[in-house]
């Protein structure tokens, strides 16, 4: 599982911008606009992972949230992005 | 405290894939094809009509007999009026829209400040005259 | 053809295959020697033909069948565009309007009204002049922002060879009546970028998308609804130099 094109994520103060670069710049004609978590998610996405080593990595920034919390949080997040087919499966 | 919040994402579409190639432009020595009774096209109005040759006291050539007259914007359209005339930028051609009236009316929507496509109610027109 | 043009301050060497382009820069030829020279092919006319058909289905308007003199032109201005974002500068599709030594732009979708609207300035400041009505560059010279005037200026062919200090850029949309607001440039940034130069090459985007943020952090931004009242001129001017 990663993401379908190459982005640059930009800070913007306080949320994020996903631009899409390269030959992929051409296929995407947009951009995303995001919180500081989904720009993080987004980097781990950047390389071919799946939903548990990225549920890991959640789980082991946020010590304090439960599995189900992230659970509830990374599936609609991924389910989202493979809906609007920004995410290789 | 170490708690993840939601993740929030939004996914913003373009008003155009890539901005030398979005606007109309007028080529005047492309566009102009048209000799008497066949159709003229220009990069953002297409219609039919028979033209005369060119007369310099007019400025430039007179097209009449027009139908099926097309605009891509409304930038264009502001120029079409019924009862008026429109002269072609570029190679000084005269349209003469006295005999036309709108026939058809095309409604798109505008653009959010996201930069997508979106409706905020308010419904603008593409004029379509014959 | 071969020759040089300035623009933004830059010389350009152009080597193109038809003369229109030649004809279309008159005003900026120069005999200076040029900082980097663009050079046109078949292929790059092809591709800007499948550009245009592609940005015609893209934005649901008829596309027409353009001939290869105009098409060289979008060509050389693309290569001209990428060549110059390693001078701090960048291609924004907008109307630039100029007005006591200050220039204003104006930037939209196609067909939202930025010609429409230029043309009220242009009717009730006689002093107004456009320094081009479809494609200016934004040039950062010594971390101030400039417009400067290119050929390349839409259908109109509107466009004054010169380069002005960026008081404002203001955003469009069609409403029932005139109003103009400042915004933050994050909030109207998707719509920014979507109405700039973004180059395939990985070098160059990231490069634009620098250059961008730059742009954001030193000018302000405003949103206006207009309407065909010609009192849009006024609201605008007045409401971006409101003190």
């Amino acid at each position: 599982m990663r993401l379908r094109y190459e982005f640059t994520i930009m800070d913007m103060g306080d949320e994020f911008a996903a631009v899409p670069v390269g030959e992929d710049a051409s296929k995407f004609h947009g951009m995303l606009k995001m919180n500081a978590v989904s720009a993080d998610i987004l980097e781990q996405l950047k390389e071919d992972t799946d939903p548990a080593t990225v549920h890991k990595y959640l789980k082991e920034k946020y010590p304090d949230s439960t599995d189900d919390e992230i659970g509830n949080a990374l599936a609609p997040f991924l389910n989202q992005l493979l809906k609007e087919n920004l995410l290789i499966d | 405290m170490k708690r993840l919040t939601n993740p929030e994402l939004k996914v913003i579409r373009f008003a155009s894939e890539d901005v030398i190639a979005t606007s109309l432009y007028y080529a005047p020595s492309a566009a102009f094809n048209a000799i008497n009774g066949t159709s003229f096209t220009s990069d953002f109005v297409e219609f039919e009509g028979s033209m005369t040759s060119y007369d310099p006291a007019a400025g430039g050539y007179s097209v009449s007999n027009i139908y099926n007259v097309k605009a891509a914007n409304n930038d264009d359209i502001d120029g079409l009026k019924s009862g008026g005339s429109w002269v072609v930028p570029g190679v000084g051609i005269t349209i003469d829209m006295s005999s036309m009236a709108p026939v058809a009316r095309q409604s798109y929507n505008a653009y959010s400040y996201e930069g997508g496509l979106y409706t905020n109610g308010v419904t603008y027109y593409d004029t379509y005259w014959q | 053809m071969i020759f040089n043009i300035s623009v933004a301050g830059i010389n350009i060497g152009i080597e193109s295959i038809y003369d229109a382009v030649y004809e279309m820069c008159s005003k900026y030829i120069t005999d200076s020697e040029p900082d980097f020279v663009v050079s046109v092919t078949g292929s790059d006319i092809d591709f800007e033909r499948q550009k245009s058909i592609s940005e015609a289905k893209y934005e649901g308007r008829p596309c027409y069948n353009y001939a290869p003199e105009y098409l060289e032109t979008l060509a050389v201005y693309r290569k001209i565009a990428t060549g110059l974002l390693y001078y701090e500068a960048f291609l924004m599709h907008g109307s630039a309007v100029a007005l006591d030594g200050k220039a204003y732009v104006f930037t939209a979708p196609s067909g939202v009204g930025k010609t429409t609207h230029t043309g009220f300035w242009l009717a009730k400041y006689p002093d107004a002049f456009v320094i081009n009505g479809d494609k200016p560059i934004i040039r950062f010279i010594n971390d101030r922002v400039f417009v400067c005037g290119t050929p390349w200026s839409g259908k109109e062919q509107i466009n004054t060879n010169a380069i002005l200090p960026l008081k404002a850029v203001c955003v469009l949309f069609r409403g029932e009546e005139n109003l103009i607001e400042p915004i933050e440039f994050k909030r109207i940034f998707p719509l920014v970028l979507g109405q700039i130069y973004r180059p395939s090459d990985r070098t160059a985007a990231e490069k634009t998308l620098s250059l961008l943020k730059k742009f954001g952090e030193s000018v302000e931004f405003y949103t206006m609804n207009c309407n065909l009242d010609p009192d849009a001129a006024r609201v605008a001017k007045e409401g971006m130099n409101y003190e």
